[in-house]
């Protein structure tokens, strides 16, 4: 396992999910994805075919094995006599290991459908595996006894031995499972029928191999095998998480003039690309040109996605794990892809022929992560707790730290909302929320979509922007003073509320004149005093926006992706606060007589000195 | 599980179950984790239910450990069930549901200890709904019997 939860602090067993990005956030995939999703293999027309031994050796293994997956290896009795060895040992690689140890339950299933078929059947293909795997299965479970060793037992541990053909000879089952031993003795009984010295000399290895050793040998092997197929070391597999270099790419397909223009200039954001991967227009628009580049792309994407199990903590049999990294990596490589080739489908069609989908993958990730160091920054810039570390944490392509310290350090001082925007940007896998699911009592939760597109990037800048803005508008009540500690919102209720009673634009607590000259005041004179607080706010806003963009407090700017005007995204967030707050004083107003439960509603909101709620 | 104690504290069963909902928040839907441990004068028992709120789908996994098969203490032997269950959940997810545990205490062994586990999916929205139609005929469902 890769972590557990009573591995020190409790925390640790999350890491590793939180590390591989693609099962700690609920997501739903708001593209279609199939005609990029290697096609179903329908099973039934292969055995129908002319000559079927050949239509199914023709046929990759993983594919074999993930569509034997779908109709149920017990359903497949009929292809299994038809599986060539080779095809055989990859099934093996891909489903009968956990975390680099081999499974005998799980090689039972497969031996056990082979049995169904035939014992001679089972025998054949036990003794076509590699030598390595038969010791592997076995070794751990068979012990020989001699005569000698015979007689020196009791009578109850010689009836639980299994005599050889030979009479002097006896083997015994080191299992205390009653399933392991009736297979492991079905097995030796199939090999006795089949092939005598075949039988003693398996038992004999199996006996006496050095511990482990078959399967060290073998867990190389696998290695080697499953690379074949894109599956590599997790140390190889973190190497498509690395960051490229944007510009050198965009000057290969545009000219050095354009590949220097800021990305918001030039970049296209169709209305339509939620819905349908530009990836997807340009494999169709290409296939008039170079034939079916579909099936090559297929072939690449799953390539890819193989290529990111390790980092991701995906194992080869995981079915669902796959495809969800299948549909992130397609996402990434549309999104790459769309920006190198300026969203026109043409070129894209030219870059598509010459880079692989690992290139456009990470070009995807990159523009994804700038954006998500541009948030980050602005959050350090603002002093909130481990803004730093996290910033250092997903420079060095560690975004399940990160992710975690957002949980543990930022969810009171953002709140829910913007926590979870934040572990979307800096997921491994990026995600930007897509809606809110009701959860029953436990309050609605946020439902993520993965980026695809620079129509979605540019989302998640926008939202991001909301956040950036109110940290930007709460400085300048209290220079950040309270960042640390007391959450955005209520640091700018505090401010607004000390406007709306006849003061400044200051995050200061409320003294108890001050909350009382609040409740006395005049509710349509306040607001049109926080209309003009909202304008001159707006004004310096947009007025920093127009300033070098390095500086500026919008991430969308800081990271040069084109959204909508940032400032409004801020303002709609600043004119909810103010709603609520008027909302509440307009309460605590009317519960005049009940001066303790006026106190109670307005401590929940705001910063105040003689009240309870005075700090986080 | 008679004449038992608890010694973990109700704000930590909600820890580990948040932790377990947060580990498994993009494949759980809308469904969530409880835990609860407890012990007695035989061995130390763990219980994660995954379910949904109206307890349409009501899974609760049960392990045990007896004291005589262990060196752990109490603490620990708990956490270690609660790492079997919460192994047994990570192949649930990953085998789409397809992954049953017998529905009677039955040993298992894992990292070399061994054990006892068992588990069923109910529907307790629907057993209720038939309880009260029962109830409604002027019985008890047992009454049929």
């Amino acid at each position: 396992m890769a972590s557990r939860l009573s591995e020190g602090s409790l925390t640790e067993g999350l890491a590793g999910a939180l590390d591989a990005g693609h099962q700690a956030m609920p997501m739903e995939t708001p593209w279609t994805t199939t005609s990029l999703l290697p096609q179903p293999l329908d099973i039934d027309a292969l055995l129908l075919s002319e000559d079927p031994i050949e239509a199914v050796a023709a046929v990759p293994p993983q594919q074999l094995y993930h569509a034997i997956l779908a109709k149920g290896p017990e359903d497949c009795l009929e292809l299994l006599p038809l599986l060539s060895e080779d095809q055989v040992t990859r099934i093996m690689d891909y489903d009968v290991w956990r975390h680099d140890h081999l499974e005998i339950r799980r090689a039972m299933r497969w031996l056990t459908l082979f049995k169904e078929v035939s014992d001679e059947e089972l025998y054949r293909r036990f003794r076509d595996l590699d030598e390595e795997y038969q010791l592997g299965l076995l070794g751990p479970y068979i012990d020989l006894i001699d005569e000698d060793q015979y007689e020196k037992l009791g009578t109850v541990d010689q009836d639980a031995l299994h005599r050889l053909p030979c009479g002097t000879l006896h083997y015994r089952v080191k299992s205390d499972d009653p399933v392991v031993i009736e297979f492991i003795n079905h097995l030796v009984d199939a090999t006795l029928s089949s092939d005598v010295s075949y039988a003693y000399a398996l038992l004999a290895h199996a006996a006496f191999n050095p511990p482990n050793e078959a399967e060290a040998q073998l867990v190389q092997f696998r290695a080697a095998r499953l690379s074949e197929d894109g599956f590599v070391t997790y140390e190889e597999s973190l190497a498509a998480f690395r960051p490229v270099d944007l510009d050198v790419l965009r000057k290969r397909y545009q000219g050095a003039n354009q590949a220097k223009a800021p990305l918001h200039q030039t970049l296209p954001v169709a209305a339509s690309s939620k819905s349908r991967l530009f990836l997807l227009d340009v494999v169709t628009s290409g296939s008039a040109h170079v034939g079916d580049q579909s099936s090559i792309i297929q072939q690449q994407l799953l390539h890819l996605a193989n290529s990111l199990c390790s980092a991701l903590q995906v194992e080869a049999d995981d079915t669902a794990g796959l495809r969800r990294t299948l549909t992130h990596a397609q996402g990434l490589v549309s999104l790459g892809l769309e920006y190198l080739a300026d969203g026109d489908v043409n070129i894209g069609a030219t870059i598509l022929a010459s880079e692989h989908p690992q290139i456009l993958f990470r070009v995807g990730l990159t523009l994804v992560s700038g954006v998500a160091r541009a948030a980050l920054q602005q959050l350090e810039q603002h002093k909130l707790p481990a803004a730093a570390e996290m910033a250092k944490n997903l420079q060095l392509n560690k975004p399940g730290l990160v992710v975690d310290a957002i949980d543990q350090h930022l969810l009171a001082i953002v709140g829910y909302e913007q926590a979870e925007l934040l572990k979307g940007a800096c997921n491994r896998l990026p995600l930007v929320p897509l809606r809110l699911q009701a959860e029953g009592s436990r309050g609605p939760r946020i439902v993520f979509a993965p980026i695809g597109s620079m129509a979605q990037l540019a989302t998640l800048a926008s939202k991001l922007d909301a956040l950036s803005g109110m940290l930007a508008v709460a400085k300048l009540a209290d220079d950040d003073s309270r960042a640390g500690t007391v959450s955005i919102e209520r640091r700018l209720m505090t401010a607004f509320a000390r406007v709306l009673g006849g003061g400044q634009f200051t995050g200061d607590p409320l003294t108890k004149a001050e909350v009382e000259s609040l409740l006395q005041g005049d509710f349509t004179s306040l607001q049109n005093l926080a209309a003009d607080v909202m304008r001159s706010i707006e004004g310096s806003l947009r007025l920093e926006l127009s300033g070098e963009s390095a500086n500026s407090w919008s991430v969308s700017h800081v990271a040069g992706v084109s959204s909508a005007d940032p400032v409004q995204g801020v303002m709609a967030g600043l004119a909810d606060l103010l709603l609520q707050l008027t909302t509440a004083l307009r309460h605590a107003k009317d519960q005049e007589t009940h001066a303790q439960h006026a106190e109670l509603v307005l401590s929940a909101l705001l910063l105040a000195q003689d009240t309870k709620g005075g700090a986080l | 599980m008679t004449d038992v104690t608890t010694w973990f504290d109700q704000t930590e069963f909600e820890d580990l179950a948040r932790l377990l909902d947060r580990k498994f928040a993009g494949l759980r839907g809308q469904r969530y984790f409880a835990v609860e441990f407890s012990k007695d004068g035989q061995g130390v028992y763990a219980k994660v239910t995954l379910r949904n709120e109206q307890a349409s789908y009501f899974y609760p996994v049960e392990a045990r450990i007896a004291y005589a098969d262990t060196d752990l203490g109490d603490r620990a032997a708990a956490m270690f069930l609660l790492d079997y269950i919460t192994d047994y959940f990570i192949e649930y997810f990953r085998e789409d549901g397809d992954c049953y545990l017998p529905i009677d205490w039955t040993e298992y062994q894992w990292d070399g200890v061994g054990f006892q586990v068992k588990g069923q999916i109910l529907n307790l929205e629907l057993e209720k709904m038939a309880d009260e139609l029962l109830a409604g005929y002027g019985g008890e469902s047992d009454q049929l019997n």
